[in-house]
């Protein structure tokens, strides 16, 4: 009895470790198939210093080579071995030129040095991050705190402020200055308001994105919209003719007359983020005081802005579902958006490469569906808006070249890297050339929507914004999911910035 | 006579050492840390300022503070009746079917636990998702019923099954093994005096694993009060205003920020603070009341 008991045990011992081995080996294989393939490196496209500009070009790094001179000659005589480091983000694969770009400048600048008499020799090490975005903050933030940060690092615009106020990272008013000709007459204007933090320049744009609403062609058509009618609808939004109230009557309309199910007139995003605030920026509401440094919450225009969510909700007009904050992005909300059930999208513009890329929409199938615009104005006489949320390059105290690491930032700023990173990763361009560059001027959607970063907005850059976001959307979700209405909610967002921020805001009744 | 007591101390502090230094540095530090840190406002700028019990002040007077401790006492009571009720069931009932089965049984209830959590709260979280393409809702739809709003309407019960299914494995194994143990002879006992199987339960095997079922319960009540990971992976506080914040997510959430990196380690401290002391008066409560000092000196259950 027990030896047949002992031959079973065995033998379902053994069947277990086979199986087990063959899971191993299986899970093996399919993990080597599935893994990304690199990204190709950029090809260099020819002459660095066009010849004419190679006198100006020996004065302007005339001081940068005295310096390294005086280096080389007391380490002996041989050149001065620089080593930048740069950590960069994604956290998707698309975004790897924010890494590549770097390493080409760096290319670029040995030869410039070589070409201009500079003894020295630069080599980049870098890299680049996948993971989400709180623990590469926090990775850079301990690092920064503890002296071993990077040279460079990439962050969120938005950052300038804290990084600042802690006395991680330089100033870099003079180099701009300094370098002014190189590429950075070139930069939007727009966008240097995106790194100014107390009147200093922060940090270097890397690029930018807008947030637009995506408005479902086909289901307009069903709604009776005429096609003349749907493809002037961005042009009427941007006229400030068609506003955030129409917007919510057409979806209304689309729920009363069954063109779309209660709750899928307007979706948005399940999760907290930069978009929260827009609906208030559209009404006119601001964020930050400049001259106080406070942020700033105007109850006014918030009692609008409460008031359209709560005429939106599943309470009143059934136009934004209150699932929408308990969904996941991409198992439930990109999919539903995608197969054409919701009509308004309050979304972005890199939405779309990941509709094409993950979501199997086709490239043709989106030009029929889709259609994007501003941010309507809250009411007739204010503008349309949107917000960006620019990338930025920074420069940490503690680097030893600060000035050979800022030129690397300068030549990979350059208008093709940046536009192989912007086609690739769907961003908007940073700098006017861009718009006329091949690489560039090729992707239809980035053209068409790069008229929004004119009308974009910033995040306000102070260091405690991110408590300000987060009550904003919590607000909003206790709205959507029917606990308050728009006076219960008003109070408890004014009861919750009193109680977070103190006296870091701005309270204006 | 002294020398011979001295030795034996000598040896006791000795073998206790590797886990007294475990204790003091893994568990003594931090504390002691964390309560140091509740006194400070160390925020992003990483700078220690002492400002005294004024956090403790901004705990009490925040509104959101009584939603946060309502829903915990909902979490902790909620999940804690599931774990040891099933793993009072499981192990009641897998040890009276066929051993080989019994065993398989358990060990398939193990899974769970056994699992990443995030892919078990992924798989969870699919099977009761609200829209129509959830688990559930498809074959309610396929049945011709309409589609649930499983996570949306009944998250409560959503997350006592969640946490419940991975902390009944833990009751469902220490007890099926005390039930194992009951001497057979006082079945038998009772089957010959006429008692049916309802009445061997109650009468018979739930007093003799009556120790089991308190240490179950004190130390899931403890692990309970610290327990955030599922809800973090599910609902993440939601669905509505901090629907299921209970007060050790939002401890994280402050800390670690939910989008934008908080980082108010000051104000998060107080909360762990808090919990800590709440931890420490219900062990002396359990110890107190389930007698738990007379358990630990003699097996009770050979």
């Amino acid at each position: 009895m027990s030896q047949q008991k002992s031959v079973i045990q065995k033998t379902t011992a053994i069947f277990l470790i086979v199986s087990l081995l063959i899971g191993l080996i299986i899970g093996y294989f399919i993990g080597s198939a599935t893994a990304p393939a690199p990204a190709p490196a950029p090809t260099p496209t020819g002459e660095v210093v066009p010849k004419s500009q190679y006198d100006e070009l020996q004065k302007q790094v005339e001081s940068l080579r005295q310096q390294l001179q005086q280096l080389s000659a007391q380490q002996g005589g041989k050149p001065v071995e620089i080593v930048i480091t740069a950590w960069t983000q994604g956290p998707e694969r698309e975004s790897i030129y924010r890494h590549l770009n770097l390493v080409e400048a760096a290319n670029k600048l040995n030869q410039i040095f070589q070409a201009t008499g500079v003894p020295a020799t630069v080599k980049l090490e870098g890299d680049f991050s996948t993971a989400s975005w709180t623990d590469y903050r926090k990775k850079v933030f301990l690092a920064l705190e503890g002296g071993t940060g990077p040279c460079i690092f990439q962050m969120e615009h938005v950052w300038s402020a804290a990084l600042a106020e802690n006395g991680w990272i330089i100033p870099l008013d003079n180099y701009v200055k300094k370098y002014w000709n190189w590429t950075y007459y070139d930069i939007i204007p727009g966008l240097w308001n995106s790194v100014t933090y107390k009147g200093h320049i922060w940090g270097i744009p890397q690029d930018t994105e807008a947030r637009p609403i995506f408005f479902n062609k086909l289901l307009l058509k069903k709604l009776g919209w005429t096609d003349d009618q749907i493809n002037a609808l961005p042009e009427k939004i941007k006229n400030g003719e068609f506003t955030l109230q129409d917007m919510l009557m057409v979806a209304k309309e689309a729920v009363d007359k069954g063109v779309v199910q209660p709750g899928y007139g307007i979706w948005h995003r399940p999760t907290a983020g930069p978009d929260w605030p827009i609906v208030y920026l559209a009404f006119g509401g601001t964020l930050y005081d400049d001259s106080s440094g406070k942020l700033v919450a105007d109850m006014n225009v918030w009692k609008k802005v409460f008031d359209w969510y709560y005429l939106a909700s599943m309470q009143k007009y059934k136009v934004i579902s209150d699932k929408i904050t308990s969904l996941d992005f991409n198992r439930d909300v990109h999919p539903t958006v995608v197969s054409g059930k919701v009509l308004f999208w309050m979304g972005g513009i890199w939405h779309k490469a990941q509709w094409v890329g993950s979501f199997n929409l086709s490239e043709d199938m989106f030009w029929k569906m889709f259609g994007f615009a501003l941010y309507p104005a809250g009411e007739k006489g204010l503008k349309p808006v949107t917000l960006s949320q620019p990338q930025a390059y920074f420069i940490s105290k503690t680097c030893k070249y600060p000035e050979v690491a800022f030129l690397i930032l300068t030549l990979a700023t350059d208008p093709y890297l940046n536009s192989l990173h912007a086609v690739k990763s769907a961003h908007l361009a940073i700098l006017y050339s861009q718009l006329s560059s091949p690489v560039y001027a090729q992707d239809k959607f980035l053209a068409m929507t790069g008229y929004m970063v004119e009308y974009a907005k910033y995040q306000p850059m102070h260091p405690r914004w991110g408590d300000y976001n987060t009550i904003i959307f919590n607000t909003i979700k206790g709205i959507e999911t029917g606990q308050f209405n728009s006076d219960q909610a008003l109070q408890v967002f004014e009861q919750n910035l009193k109680s977070t921020l103190g006296d870091e805001i701005i309270i204006k009744k | 006579m002294v020398q011979r007591n001295i030795a034996k101390y000598t040896t006791m502090a000795i073998m206790l050492l590797p886990a007294a230094i475990i204790i003091i540095v893994f568990l003594a530090t931090p504390s002691i840390l964390t309560i140091l840190i509740s006194l400070t406002n160390l925020d992003y700028r990483f700078r220690w300022e002492w400002v005294g019990l004024s956090n403790y002040y901004k705990f009490l007077s925040d509104p959101n503070t009584p939603i946060f401790i309502r829903n915990t006492i909902i979490f902790v009571a909620g999940t804690l009746t599931f774990n040891v009720g099933v793993g009072l069931l499981l192990a009641l009932l897998s040890t009276h079917i066929h051993d080989t089965i019994g065993t398989f049984l358990r060990a398939v209830w193990y899974m769970p636990r056994v699992l990443p959590s995030v892919i078990w709260a992924f798989v969870m979280m699919w099977m009761f998702s609200p829209m129509d393409t959830g688990f559930l809702n498809s074959i309610l739809k396929s049945m011709g019923g309409k589609p649930v709003l499983w996570t949306f309407q009944y998250y409560w019960p959503f997350l006592f099954i969640v946490n419940g299914f991975i902390g009944c494995s833990l009751g469902m194994v220490i007890f099926s093994s005390a039930i194992k143990s009951i001497p057979q002879e006082l079945i038998m006992a009772a089957k010959v005096d006429g008692a049916s199987g309802l009445t061997i339960v109650r009468r018979i095997i739930l007093p003799l694993i009556k120790w089991h079922i308190a240490f179950v319960v004190a130390y899931q009540t403890l692990s309970l009060l610290a327990s955030f990971e599922y809800i973090l992976l599910t609902l993440d506080g939601g669905p509505g205003y901090y629907s299921t914040e209970v007060l050790i997510l939002q401890a994280y959430h402050l800390a670690f920020g939910q989008y934008l990196a908080a980082m108010r380690y000051g104000y998060a401290a107080v909360f762990v603070t808090i919990l800590l002391v709440i931890g420490l008066v219900l062990s002396i409560v359990y110890w107190k009341v389930f007698r738990l000092r007379e358990l630990m000196i003699e097996p009770k259950l050979e």
